[in-house]
Order: structure tokens, then C-alpha cells, then sequence
């Protein structure tokens, strides 16, 4: 009798424990005076979140959730996400500011545990979430590293130059840059073919081998490949359809403006690219255009190696690394 | 043998988990707590996370701080904000989250004290709307720019002045007649006095200030009370338990701002 109390109860724990560990509550703790879209929002983001961690422990293979918290297309990019990754918040209760955006508003820093289709460990990921003004969710997207975001967002970049001085074209910047980050995560050829421009120039540099100089004693360097659109976007179909995931991190980030074309930035990153089989490191440079806010393009992208060689640490030259000077418009 | 082991490393499990779930509670208790500043930083080790917490945490401090005051601080110690930081360390699956918060009261003697540049044409805010915007010329005569005078007061120009500006300043000078009060109840916020005080202590016009714990004839003291977010609550009198409230024309009481901080202050013609 003693034993089969005990398992009942340990039975019910567990039970109230793991119903409550799917419950999320989002608190928003300033940001917006408006109370009665201060709370849509917060029900929404707390309901999809609670609907995510359902979804998690049933292994639900697609997600659902009522329009009048989450548009359409939004829960489209999010099972494309879904279709890659699954992920839960852990934390019960989730309290951040509300930040406004050019279309509405934005919370960042929904914590998550992340692990492939397929129960691969991920590790640790924050989520952004953006409203229209009406607090219905628009999209859901992995973030940058949250510090250099802040950072960002404060305009404290180390390229003083030509910074971005503007907070909001800043954060419509980072906007994108989180979006064409998860769009790889989610395997999103749709995104990627409409923001890269027709004649996007694609620039891939890849280490080889040469007769060792004094100019190069690794033997190493660096040469470069150029691809069109077209050419670029079929390699990333066939990655895409051959992995099982790609985890891609986006570090240290620099943006800058046009010194003469309003709207045009340069953005560099550290990409750290992981799939299944396969990672590499090295540096993203991209030319944005947002003289059309709406549907930024990107005209130029170029990759580097972080390392000409790594067994000898010897690393990529930063003046080598491509910036917005080296291209004409 | 076996049960009792077997509940105490369930017993173990179960108090470290809510040991957890404690430290997230006062979190996010912290971070809904409009008395506190905080940062957060979620990095793989914990000395990454700190590092960036502690640095997101300074620049929000210096920036609360610049809010309170007209311009942009940087002249302040750093290590001065660090040694009032508290830390609550997490785990959030493989990374460490180190969340970093300050209570702004425990702020506010750490900018008092440690002395933002002084600077003599430093516009004081609501001082120099005053010397603008009129409400009536007794007010125009007797307001001058602290630090230097301004020339000879032109009419009154009522067209000017805003409403609710208006209804402010009648609500701060509400009976003051004195020119070195009426400087003094200016003053929006902590900040603001910081620069208030020292130059009228400066040309004579008040004899001595200071924190309210260091008065030693208190009744004989007029009193600048403040809250701890730093806004000034009340201007207070002479007298032993009710004192006159100097903006508001009514009897008041320093026991009606528990949890408050003051400053005394003596004018030129009392003596402490």
C-alpha cells in the first residue's frame, strides 16, 4: 500500500510538474502604455509559446496556431523552422521590454533549447518575435548574439567610420540580418531567392595549396570563385536537400552606411556554419540595398575563410576581409 | 538501506531544482520592478557572461543617469557602479546566465557624492524655461541663471507659455517668495539640486547644506525630500513635526515620506 501511494504520487508530481512545464507566460515590463495591446500581446506570445512546448513534447510534426495571434505567412516560417528544429522555452515565466519597430513592435530575448528534427542536441537559442501594430505576431526568428545586438542598438560598433547613426534604420538593418540568418536554419530557399537581387554578385573564397614562399610560408592562400544568383542558390538547394540541419550563428557584426548613396550598408559578420557533416568559419560581407524598406535585396555577398591555416593559427589578414569600399555601385 | 538512499538523492534533486526556480522567480520579480536597472548576458562560461553583463549594465546606468540631468554623464567611476552590482547566476541549458541589477536609490548618493564635472553655464532645465517663460513679473525679477545674471527682464510674455508648463511652475512656486527657494523648488530631481546648491552655497545664499542624517538642528533646517528614484517630492519649512509645505501652501509632515531621502539646507539670514 505504502509503495503504490508513493508511485501515485510521484506519478502525479510528475504529471502537474511536466503540464506546467508547458505553460509560458510572457510579461511585458515596459515599452507600451496602451494596456489592452500590451496584454493581446503578451496572450499571444504566451499561448504560441505554450503551443510550441506542447508541440515539443508530442513531437507534433507541424504547428498550428489561431490567426488572431499569429498571421499566415508567420506560421508558414515558422514550420519551415519547425521542419529543421525543434525547440521549447523552458522558463515558466518571460519578462521583456517591448521595443518599436518601423511596422509595429518587437521582443527579443524568448529563451529556447533547441534540437534537430530528428532529437540531435542544438543547445541554447533566443528567439525575436515581431508585431504588426494591431500586436498580431508577424514573424519569429532565431536572434543574433543577444550582447552584440544591445551593442548594435546603441550604436557602439568599432567601426566608427561611417556608422549607422540611425536607430531605427539600425535596428531595420539587424531585422534582416536576423531574418536571412534563420532562413538558412529553416532551409528557406523562398526568402533567399527574393532577397538577393537578379544580378547579385557572389563571391566564395576557398583555401588551397601552393609551393611555400617567404610570402607564403603555409603554403596556403586564398583564392576566389564568382557565382551568379542562379548558380549560388542551386548549390544551397542541394546542401539543403543533403543535410539534416545547418545551425548558423552570425558573431561580431559590423554595419555601416554608403558614405554617398543614402540607404546602402555594408554589413559584415563571423558566420559559424554547422551541418551535420560539415562546419566552417569565416567572414559574411553583404551589400544590403534598403532604398526599398520593404524588399531590401542584397547585391553582393562574399565569404572568406576565418583561417588560411589553422593547424599553424595563421589567421585571415582583417584588411583583407571584403568591405563596402571594394565594390562600385 | 536502499529506500532512504534512494530519497535523499531525490530529495537532493528536488531542492536544487527549486533552489532554480528560485533564483529565476526573483529575476523576473527584479526585472517587473521599475525600482531596479538590470542586464542580462547568456554566454557558454560564466566569466564571458559576466563580463558582457557588467559592461551592459554601466551603460545602462549612465544612461538612466543622463536622463536625469540635461546632458550625457561619463566623468563617474566605474568601479564605483561594479561594487553596487548584484549578480544572480543561471544555467540555461550548455550557457551560463549571469543577470546583473542595481537598485537606483543605491545610485543616487554615488552620483551626489562623487561629483559630476562642474560647470558654471550649465543651463539647468526648468531653471532657464523659468527665466523664459514668464508666468509674472515678480518671478522675472527675481529669477536669475544660476552662475551668471541674465539681462533685465523684458514684458511678460504670456502668449508664450504652455498651459500645462504653466500649471507646473504655479504649482512649484506656489507662495515662495524667496529667491533662493524659489531656485531651490526648480529643482525636478536629485540631479537637478546637484547643481542648484553647491553655487548658491557658493555666492551665500544658503549658509550650509547636507544629507538629512547629518543635521543636527533639524527643526531650525529647511528640507529638500526626494524619492529613490531621485524625483523631488517635497520642499519642506522650518518647525519640529509639521512643517510648512513650501509648494503646496499646506502643513505637511517628514513622516509622510517614508522611504524618502532629504537634504537640509539653511538660508543666508538663519544661522544652524
Amino acid at each position: 500500500m505504502k509503495k503504490f501511494l508513493l508511485t501515485l504520487s510521484f506519478v502525479v508530481c510528475h504529471l502537474a510538474s511536466v503540464v506546467a512545464y508547458n505553460q509560458v507566460r510572457l510579461v511585458i515590463n515596459d515599452g507600451i502604455d496602451n494596456q489592452q495591446l500590451k496584454e493581446k500581446m503578451e496572450h499571444a506570445v504566451s499561448s504560441v509559446m505554450t503551443l510550441i512546448n506542447s508541440a515539443y513534447e508530442s513531437s507534433q510534426s507541424k504547428l498550428e496556431f489561431p490567426e488572431y495571434y499569429m498571421v499566415k505567412d508567420a506560421q508558414g516560417e515558422l514550420n519551415k523552422l519547425w521542419a529543421n528544429e525543434r525547440f521549447q522555452c523552458v522558463e515558466e515565466e518571460i519578462v521583456e521590454h517591448l521595443l518599436t519597430t518601423r511596422t509595429g513592435y518587437q521582443v527579443r530575448g524568448i529563451p529556447l533549447i533547441v534540437k534537430t528534427a530528428d532529437d540531435e542536441e542544438l543547445g541554447y537559442q533566443e528567439a525575436v518575435i515581431n508585431f504588426d501594430s494591431k500586436g498580431v505576431i508577424v514573424s519569429f526568428y532565431y536572434t543574433i548574439n543577444p550582447e552584440l545586438y544591445s551593442r548594435l542598438r546603441m550604436n557602439q560598433s568599432r567601426d566608427k567610420s561611417h556608422e549607422v547613426t540611425d536607430l531605427k534604420d539600425r535596428m531595420m538593418i539587424l531585422d534582416y540580418v536576423e531574418h536571412f540568418r534563420t532562413a538558412y536554419n529553416q532551409k528557406d530557399l523562398k526568402f533567399l531567392r527574393q532577397v538577393f537581387s537578379e544580378d547579385a554578385l557572389i563571391i566564395v573564397g576557398r583555401v588551397i595549396k601552393t609551393k611555400k614562399t617567404e610570402v607564403m610560408p603555409s603554403g596556403n592562400k586564398v583564392i576566389y570563385s564568382t557565382q551568379t544568383k542562379h548558380e549560388y542558390l542551386k548549390n544551397l538547394e542541394r546542401t539543403f536537400k543533403n543535410t539534416r540541419y545547418i545551425k548558423v550563428n552570425f558573431d561580431d557584426i559590423t554595419i555601416v552606411t554608403h558614405p554617398t548613396i543614402k540607404g546602402i550598408y555594408g554589413v559584415t559578420v563571423h558566420q559559424k556554419w554547422h551541418s551535420g557533416s560539415y562546419s566552417d568559419e569565416g567572414y559574411v560581407f553583404m551589400m544590403w540595398d534598403f532604398r526599398n524598406p520593404d524588399e531590401p535585396q542584397i547585391h553582393v555577398r562574399t565569404w572568406q575563410p576565418d583561417f588560411i591555416d589553422k593547424a599553424r593559427g595563421q589567421k585571415m589578414n582583417p584588411n583583407d576581409v571584403f568591405t563596402l569600399g571594394d565594390f562600385d555601385i | 538501506m536502499k529506500q532512504i538512499v534512494s530519497i535523499i538523492i531525490l530529495l537532493f534533486v528536488v531542492l536544487t531544482a527549486a533552489a532554480a526556480d528560485q533564483r529565476q522567480a526573483k529575476v523576473n520579480d527584479i526585472k517587473k520592478n521599475k525600482e531596479y536597472l538590470y542586464s542580462e548576458a547568456t554566454m557558454p562560461t560564466q566569466e564571458e557572461a559576466a563580463s558582457v553583463a557588467y559592461e551592459q549594465i554601466q551603460r545602462e546606468v549612465l544612461t538612466w543617469a543622463s536622463s536625469r540631468v540635461s546632458r550625457p554623464i561619463d566623468k563617474v567611476s566605474l568601479r564605483d557602479i561594479n561594487n553596487l552590482v548584484d549578480t544572480i547566476v543561471l544555467r540555461r541549458a550548455d550557457m551560463i546566465r549571469v543577470f546583473a541589477y542595481v537598485k537606483k536609490d543605491k545610485l543616487v548618493p554615488l552620483f551626489y557624492d562623487n561629483g559630476i564635472v562642474q560647470d558654471d553655464s550649465l543651463d539647468t532645465g526648468i531653471l532657464d524655461q523659468v527665466a523664459r517663460t514668464l508666468i509674472d513679473t515678480v518671478v522675472v525679477r527675481d529669477t536669475v541663471r544660476i552662475g551668471r545674471k541674465v539681462p533685465a527682464a523684458k514684458q511678460p510674455q504670456k502668449t508664450m507659455v504652455d498651459e500645462q508648463l504653466k500649471q507646473q511652475l504655479q504649482q512649484r512656486f506656489f507662495g515662495i517668495k524667496n529667491p533662493t527657494l524659489r531656485k531651490i523648488a526648480a529643482a525636478r530631481n536629485f540631479f537637478e539640486l546637484k547643481h542648484i546648491m553647491p553655487p548658491l552655497k557658493a555666492d551665500g545664499s544658503i549658509t550650509n547644506y547636507g544629507k538629512l542624517a547629518t543635521a543636527e538642528n533639524l527643526e531650525e533646517c529647511y528640507l529638500v525630500v526626494y524619492d529613490i528614484a531621485g524625483n523631488i517630492k517635497a520642499l519642506l519649512g522650518k518647525g519640529e513635526e509639521t512643517r510648512p509645505n513650501l509648494k503646496t501652501g499646506h502643513d505637511d509632515r517628514l513622516d509622510n515620506y517614508r522611504g524618502c531621502g532629504a537634504i537640509w539646507f539653511t538660508l543666508k539670514e538663519e544661522k544652524k
